[in-house]
């Protein structure tokens, strides 16, 4: 079918692109060589500054952004599906700030008496990493108990999300302004911002291996569910799929993904409402091919993200969680104007 | 009653506006000169908003908020003056900031006067309840909170200073802030001592090594700003260094002074032959090679052992003290023939023992690491 | 295939209200049933209990004897399509995707050749064929409606039911709508819709079940259902009954 065929171009295009970023990424950077020098050094590794640089510093940035931004965009789809939302995303359930308050408490509990001493002694980075992931599933479960007892409606799901965010927010905010002087506010914000070049490689193995065999398999599978539920609860009961559930699945493991990698990476905003959006118009709301461009989409917005912001006054780096907001900001607007209805009926 | 009609709910809404009208004018706005009850003095000082303020005759009781400003006090030597301090001078530990490290029993002794921080506005309550002739002002505390109105408020000579901005070693802020606050504080002798030190110091630095053949490429890495920094964040250009004469790899990129985050390729690309750490973020640097060894010992100066520690002197404004101290160090790491005579250590003691009266070096070191070569850290197993 | 509804002694309770109070109903193969009655009357709590959205607190639903409890979610799902009155959200669907979704029960990884006929044929019944590619933001009325009843068809049941399906339409559209519920009966299926109007119930039923409040007011083919004093008890309105034109009309 003449449709079929033309997403079916859009995905694999978008895919073709990725995969051309990918050496353009690697090659670009401040430390200048030749293109046959990178293709030596990325197949044949060795102790060489070139070599560190291609792979400890390039090559791992960008399977991150690609890992990362597929699940963040693939969430973002699947969150926005069963909210019936498309301003919806992971981080509606306040997943960011209940990573900053992971973040504030590994600082402060763990760490006790080193409040006091101008050094923050993080005696070991995973820990604070781990308080962040913890922290987010606790939010997301919290969320959904709340909503389970108002029948775990979309509408249910949206109104406790920002109820605990707000709840979360101000509790982290309290904690700032109580608890910890300057230099631990200002360790909880930098943890915030978005850095791909943080994160080691046994991290992105953690990441990748948990989204290649769980999340993004999970949203590929449950893509014909999605379609079902945007038409309504009665609607997916009808074919024998339970609504209550599929929210539930889909809510843990959207913020499983993101509050892993948001626990290493730090908040990357915008890609999870980005990313599906542009989807959208390129190949409707269908999530059989929403669902994989979606994805794609993420990976392409967040390497193009992070390369630009390392190249492009370099040697200084913009973030790249600044880079996807200062893209994404007018981009969204463009979209949001252009048109693409989510098609509310009520 | 059974609610209000349309006229009387008008009636109701114009009186409260009158009101409130009435209120704001009578509070005054800023520019309108209010007579205070201290008899005027005869000294008159500009301060560094341009003000210029009146001092009362005699100044025996006084308060200094803000960042900064309690560092010159106990430089001044003018603390048995001090009615009062910010509550985080006293509950932030003593550790890091110079002055407090050397008179930090007496601000624990001293009523509270406001919570004290970057960002934390002044209580005038508490500043009133000491009865201060004079309180000195940061001015970074002016952006939110107007110093005229403050005066109003506590009825005590508000002073607005500042000696540059945090992290920086502004010699010509420094020595008019010392000048201003000297009048003030009746201490111009002292002040004048610690100005001829300092400008000795920006001297024998200057000359020693204004003739040199070759300057080494340095980078100075994780410099603290707001907090604690990784490796990549820098200064330019960095204040100690700019004392030596010698630039660090990151002027050349940095489009306007100030902190900067580099790119750890560019820091590879250069291949700075000397590197240093500030020890303030120590940890957070060791952290980050032991989760990824490779790229630092791709730096020719890991591999070499030619890191080193300087003391942080970023906290709560510049620790100039320390400054001085660390660019005695720096100078003898990096050009040791032209500081042969100097050892860094006692250097550093005898800085202090100027400013503070006291011999600090021991317990920074403690605290710290010290001024020595880092390179036991960052080797790999 | 012949089967059977049975509808036995169904009790629904909604917060202290009766919705449905002891309600039983017979539908075979071939046959429409229209439940009407006034509003609040629990026409579309029947329908939900008969899908089993909504759990009764007493009473069974059956099909071809086989209790729809007993049933896995999915099996049900083959057996009985599900027209809903409206839909919450479209969210960029094209009508092919959206009657896709209809196969649901029947698809366990990929859609697969067969699934796409089955679309294809369900689209071609109610006449959609060339708005296939089309979203579903950009269909009129009755064009929705017919996509969500080609839907419910792709799913090959034997039973499909109805929420209001005239509602919304224009008079035309009722019309073509109610011409396929009728030829859907010809087909085999039953179909069970919920309706407004008691002139469509007339035409297009062979049963009609008239509720109220909850409780069943009669049950049977048309012309002992739509009897005018039972209409005028039930609707509070005086009713006049034109056996000859099959209409029902309210006397002002």
């Amino acid at each position: 079918m003449k449709g079929v065929r033309r997403k079916q171009v859009i995905l694999a295009s978008l895919i073709f692109l990725t995969f051309i970023l990918i050496p353009l990424s690697i090659w670009l950077g401040y430390y200048k060589a030749s293109i046959p020098e990178v293709l030596r050094v990325l197949f044949m590794p060795d102790n060489s500054p070139l070599s560190t640089v291609v792979w400890d510093l390039r090559l791992r940035r960008v399977l991150a952004a690609i890992v990362v931004g597929a699940v963040l965009g693939g969430a973002g789809a699947a969150v926005q599906a069963i909210v019936r939302n498309p301003l919806a995303s992971p981080f509606t359930f306040g997943l960011s700030f209940a990573a900053s308050l992971g973040v504030a408490v590994a600082l402060l509990i763990l760490h006790g008496g080193v409040l006091q001493r101008y050094q923050i002694y993080v005696y070991n980075p995973f820990v604070v990493s781990m308080c962040a992931f913890a922290f987010s599933l606790i939010q997301v479960l919290v969320v959904l108990l709340l909503a389970y007892k108002t029948r775990l409606s979309a509408g249910s799901l949206v109104l406790s999300a920002i109820a605990t965010s707000f709840a979360y927010q101000a509790v982290l905010y309290l904690l700032q302004y109580l608890c910890l002087n300057e230099v631990l506010v200002s360790t909880v914000v930098f943890w915030t911002f978005g850095d791909l070049g943080r994160i080691s490689w046994e991290e992105l193995r953690l990441v990748a291996a948990t989204s290649a065999l769980l999340v993004i398999p999970y949203f590929i599978y449950r893509s014909m569910d999605y379609d079902l539920i945007v038409g309504g609860d009665e609607l997916a009961k009808s074919s024998g799929v339970s609504p209550e559930r599929l929210r539930v699945e889909t809510t843990v493991i959207a913020a499983l993904g993101t509050a892993l990698a948001t626990s290493f990476v730090g908040v990357i905003g915008f890609v999870c409402l980005l990313a599906p959006h542009a989807a959208r118009l390129l190949v409707g709301g269908g999530h059989r091919y929403l669902m994989p461009t979606s994805m794609v989409m993420g990976s392409l917005i967040l390497l193009l993200s992070d390369t630009l912001g390392r190249t492009i006054i370099s040697p200084t780096v913009i973030p790249v969680g600044i880079m996807t907001s200062l893209l994404g900001v007018p981009l969204l607007v463009y979209l949001l104007i252009r048109g693409g209805r989510f098609g509310y009926r009520d | 009653m059974r609610g209000l009609t349309k006229v009387q709910a008008v009636a109701i809404a114009a009186v409260a506006v009158i009101a409130v009208a009435i209120a704001c004018l009578s509070l005054g706005y800023p520019g309108q000169s209010q007579q205070k009850q201290t008899p005027a003095g005869p000294i008159v000082v500009t301060d560094v908003l341009g003000r210029n303020v009146t001092l009362p005759s005699k100044v025996e009781r006084v308060v200094a908020i803000g960042g900064g400003m309690l560092r010159l006090v106990c430089y001044l030597n003018a603390t048995s003056l001090l009615v009062g301090v910010e509550e985080s001078e006293a509950r932030w530990g003593f550790t890091g900031r110079d002055y407090a490290m050397a008179y930090g029993e007496l601000f624990k002794g001293l009523p509270v006067v406001g919570p004290g921080g970057p960002g934390k506005p002044p209580a005038p309550e508490l500043i009133m309840a000491v009865k201060p002739d004079v309180v000195i002002m940061s001015r970074t505390y002016c952006e939110f909170y107007d110093p005229d109105r403050l005066q109003r408020e506590v009825n005590a000579t508000v002073i607005v200073i500042d000696y540059g901005p945090a992290g920086w070693l502004d010699i010509e802020g420094i020595c008019n802030a010392l000048t201003v606050l000297g009048k003030v504080l009746n201490r111009q002798e002292r002040a004048q001592q610690l100005i001829d030190f300092i400008k000795n110091v920006h001297r024998d630095l200057s000359e020693r090594t204004r003739d040199v053949a070759s300057r080494p490429k340095v980078y100075v890495g994780a410099v603290a700003y707001k907090g604690p920094q990784p490796f990549t964040s820098t200064q330019s250009p960095f204040p100690p260094l700019a004392l030596l004469n010698t630039p660090s790899i990151a002027d050349k990129y940095a489009k306007a002074s100030g902190f900067v985050s580099m790119d750890f390729e560019a820091i590879i690309a250069e291949q700075p032959d000397v590197i240093f750490i500030d020890e303030g973020n120590l940890r957070t640097v060791k952290m980050d090679f032991d989760k990824d060894p490779n790229k630092y010992l791709q730096l020719r100066a890991f591999r070499e052992g030619r890191v080193y520690g300087t003391l942080p002197y970023n906290y709560y404004h510049t620790n100039i003290a320390v400054a001085l101290a660390d660019a005695y160090y720096i100078g003898k790491v990096l050009y040791p023939d032209k500081f042969k005579d100097v050892d860094p250590e006692t250097k550093a003691d005898e800085v202090f023992q100027v400013f503070l009266g006291k011999p600090l070096y021991r317990a920074y070191a403690e605290a710290y690491g010290g001024f020595k070569c880092l390179s036991e850290l960052f080797k790999v197993p | 295939m012949v089967i059977e509804i049975e509808v036995r002694g169904v009790k629904v309770r909604y917060r202290s209200v009766r919705a449905l109070d002891g309600v039983s109903v017979n539908v075979r193969s071939g046959e429409v049933l229209s439940i009407i009655g006034p509003n609040g009357a629990g026409k579309s709590t029947l329908l939900k209990v008969i899908n089993n959205v909504l759990r009764p607190h007493a009473g069974t639903v059956l099909i071809d004897k086989t209790s729809i409890r007993d049933l896995r979610p999915k099996e049900l799902a083959k057996k009985m399509g599900y027209v809903p009155q409206r839909l919450r959200a479209t969210g960029m669907l094209t009508v092919y995707d959206f009657v896709m979704t209809g196969r649901r029960p029947h698809v366990n990884f990929v859609p697969t050749k067969e699934d796409e006929e089955k679309v294809l044929e369900a689209l071609k019944i109610v006449g959609l064929s060339d708005l296939a590619e089309r979203a579903l933001e950009e269909l009129s009325g009755g064009e929705l409606q017919r996509a969500l009843i080609a839907r419910a068809l792709a799913g090959e049941p034997e039973v499909v039911l109805f929420d209001e399906p005239t509602s919304n339409l224009d008079l035309k559209y009722q019309l073509e709508v109610l011409s396929l519920v009728r030829s859907l009966g010809r087909r085999g299926l039953i179909v069970i819709m919920a309706l407004h109007d008691l002139t469509q119930a007339y035409r297009a039923s062979d049963k009609i079940l008239l509720l109220n409040s909850g409780k069943v007011v009669a049950a049977g083919i048309p012309e002992e259902v739509l009897r005018p004093e039972l209409l005028s008890k039930v609707y509070g309105v005086p009713v006049m009954v034109i056996k000859e034109h099959k209409v029902v009309v309210p006397l002002f």
